[in-house]
């Protein structure tokens, strides 16, 4: 009879998780009886014998027969029984074999309702226990009469408990096998998906050569079927002027394979399966794969790259063209103009007034004005489109050239306080940078005694330059106005400026990686102060 | 320079011919000018033999209808008028003009000043020069 305690203590282990666990990973219950175990409960039955045998799992509320022999019905056609009819359910709590001879006269289960049921008289029940040490259930063999079960008896039962754990134990591995499969399996899947619906061409090739896999881009690209490119030469989707070379290129790269782009400096081309060529790039890599090395090619069409960067090409031409056409056509007629206004002078200077002299030079100033300032521009359209050679330039002796070449008045002084460094630029650019400085500086001095002051510091990895002169002096409000094209602050007739300068000392400074400031005082003077980073930086 | 020859001038420019009158003038230049406004005019002139032919041809390069590295090619070929000197007198500045007119066998090339005294002294040079050398004729 079982008590309460005990019956709440079967409970708990019978409802235990990772037992419960252990019977759901097996997938035994509620699963189609299998022959593996039909023949292990046949076997028993013939051998011990006895009518009844059972490969029985007991979960947290039932006994389920994987296998049955002999039952009657319904409980053959139910293949399983609540916890009162169960007497495996003893096996599985104590983890022990039982051994019941007469059932009815047995402490543990004279009430159990399988006698009166299912005719359980004697019983001889085995725990089907895992390697982790769960009891599942029990192999059992059932008599509906007393029997003294023998040594044979009990030692053949355990036998055959044993055989169908190891088939219990067997099929798992083989369930997590598969299942390990199935995950590999998607994984794979998963990667092929991600190679086959990249945004560029994959290819692999073998070392003959061959290619072993293409991806879905190659097929556009390319223009042939997948099964044509599996173990095609991949040559054949170069233009056939290439071929050749590539063979040598393809066999030095799998004799020193590495991940590199393909054809550095040169234009590569695809031929497409209906001859016709498009411009690609390529870049490289291996894989091992068994033993293997393959060649990993990721291929982009560059076709809208290229017809980009003519087009770029074109704009940049025409640009220049038209600056010189510009330039040229508007200073021919300027030339006759200023030719003119001076015969003008000569002739008939004499016999002009006061006022019409006046017209006259006004006449002539304004024309060389536009000279200056058609040549402005010539000057500033070309920063971006000439491309000059950088190199290491020594600002000490690139200054000391300017200064001398400004031939500054005698009351103005120019002075480099402490040396200017070395750094990687544009000659020509730097010097132009300080050619407008300093001649602005010199241009627009109102001091009897002018001095300009050139220093340089190293800050934050920059080297920071500062020409300041105690000159006139700018109201803050300008300060960014001053390096706009065209922008001047004094009527042009005052000072001749061609307003270009400053615009063309920033542009050549960012292009050098840096920036440019500007502090001044009214009346007190300015300072500009401008960063280049040590080893430049190309734009 | 024989003074009795003409100075041809291949100049379409207004200016720039008044400019070569005034420094032929003010320089005391004996040689008549005679002028033509494009290389067309210019060759029509020297293909008629009822004209002499000049002393020495001063070309500008951009010129309508032809221009001065067209005529060039044309009377280097010329049996008659190839062995005239031919100064090319110009704004350009580009390396193609400069390579052409000499691959053609011009004797000089001459950048147009923008300043109206230094035209004058090239015009002298000019004419000093070919004074002091011989001619083929």
């Amino acid at each position: 009879m079982m008590t309460e305690s005990n019956q709440a203590l079967y409970h708990e282990m019978l409802s235990a998780p990772s037992r419960l666990a252990a019977i759901q990973a097996l997938n035994l219950v509620d699963s189609p009886a299998e022959e593996v175990f039909d023949r292990l409960t046949r076997l028993a039955s013939r051998l011990i014998p006895a009518p009844v045998s059972l490969v029985s799992i007991v979960d947290a509320e039932r006994q389920f027969f994987k296998s049955l022999v002999g039952l009657k019905e319904p409980w053959a056609s139910l293949r399983q029984t609540p916890l009162t009819h169960s007497f495996c359910q003893h096996v599985v709590v104590s983890g022990e074999p039982l051994i019941v001879e007469d059932a009815r006269e047995h402490p543990l289960v004279h009430d159990n309702l399988a006698i009166p049921d299912l005719g359980v008289i004697s019983y001889l029940g085995m725990p089907l226990t895992t390697k982790q040490g769960v009891t599942l259930g029990s192999f059992c063999v059932i008599d509906t009469v007393a029997r003294s079960w023998s040594e044979d008896d009990i030692e053949t039962v355990r036998e055959l408990a044993r055989s169908v754990m190891t088939e219990i134990e067997l099929r798992n591995e083989v369930h997590a096998l598969k299942a390990a499969n199935t995950n590999q399996q998607r994984s794979e899947e998963r990667f092929r998906q991600l190679i086959e619906t990249a945004p560029g061409a994959i290819l692999v090739i073998d070392a003959t050569g061959q290619i072993a896999l293409a991806n879905q881009c190659v097929v556009e690209y390319f223009g042939y079927p997948r099964d044509e490119l599996m173990g095609k030469a991949v040559e054949t989707l170069l233009p056939e002027p290439l071929q050749q070379a590539h063979r040598a290129h393809r066999a030095g790269f799998f004799a020193h394979p590495e991940a590199r782009p393909m054809g550095s400096g040169r234009d590569l081309s695809g031929r497409r399966k209906d001859g016709s060529v498009f411009p690609i790039e390529i870049g490289l890599s291996y894989t091992t794969i068994d033993d293997e090395t393959l060649a990993v090619a990721f291929i982009t069409d560059i076709t809208e790259r290229k017809q980009l960067l003519s087009k770029l090409e074109q704009i940049n031409q025409d640009l220049t063209d038209f600056a010189y056409i510009v330039s040229h056509d508007l200073k021919a007629p300027l030339r006759g103009i200023a030719s003119i206004a001076e015969w003008f002078s000569t002739d008939y200077g004499a016999v002009l007034d006061e006022e019409g002299q006046e017209l006259l030079g006004l006449l002539q100033t304004r024309v060389t004005r536009l000279q200056d300032f058609i040549e402005g521009i010539l000057r500033y359209s070309r920063i971006g489109r000439i491309e000059e050679e950088w190199e290491d330039v020594d600002l000490q002796r690139l200054v000391e050239n300017v200064i001398s070449s400004l031939a500054p008045p005698e009351h103005i002084q120019i002075m480099i306080n402490g040396s200017l460094p070395i750094v990687h630029g544009g000659r020509v650019r730097l010097e132009q940078v300080f050619q407008n400085l300093l001649s602005n500086a010199i241009k627009f001095m109102d001091k009897p005694q002018g001095k300009i002051e050139i220093t340089s510091a190293k800050n934050r990895g920059c080297w920071e330059f500062r020409v300041a002169d105690n000159g006139p002096g700018i109201e803050e409000r300008h300060f960014t106005k001053i390096f706009q094209l065209f922008q001047t602050l004094n009527p042009r007739d005052e000072f001749e400026s061609t307003g270009i300068g400053l615009t063309l000392v920033k542009k050549i400074v960012e292009m050098h990686g840096g920036t440019i400031i500007v502090n001044s005082e009214v009346g007190q003077g300015t300072a500009f102060t401008f960063t280049l980073t040590e080893k430049g930086k190309p734009v | 320079m024989k003074p009795e020859k003409p100075i041809l001038l291949v100049e379409d420019d207004r200016v720039d011919v008044m400019a070569v009158k005034r420094s032929v003038k003010a320089l005391n230049i004996n040689n008549p000018l005679v002028t033509a406004s494009n290389g067309e005019e210019a060759l029509a002139y020297l293909n008629d033999e009822r004209n002499p032919l000049p002393a020495i041809i001063l070309l500008d390069i951009n010129m309508p209808r032809m221009n001065g590295i067209e005529f060039l090619r044309i009377a280097k070929q010329d049996e008659r008028l190839k062995r005239l000197p031919v100064v090319v007198l110009t704004t350009s500045k580009e390396d193609q003009d400069r390579f052409d007119t000499f691959n053609l066998g011009a004797s000089g090339y001459m950048l147009k000043p923008v300043d109206y005294t230094q035209f004058v002294d090239i015009i002298h040079a000019i004419h000093t020069y070919w004074s002091l050398s011989e001619t083929a004729e």
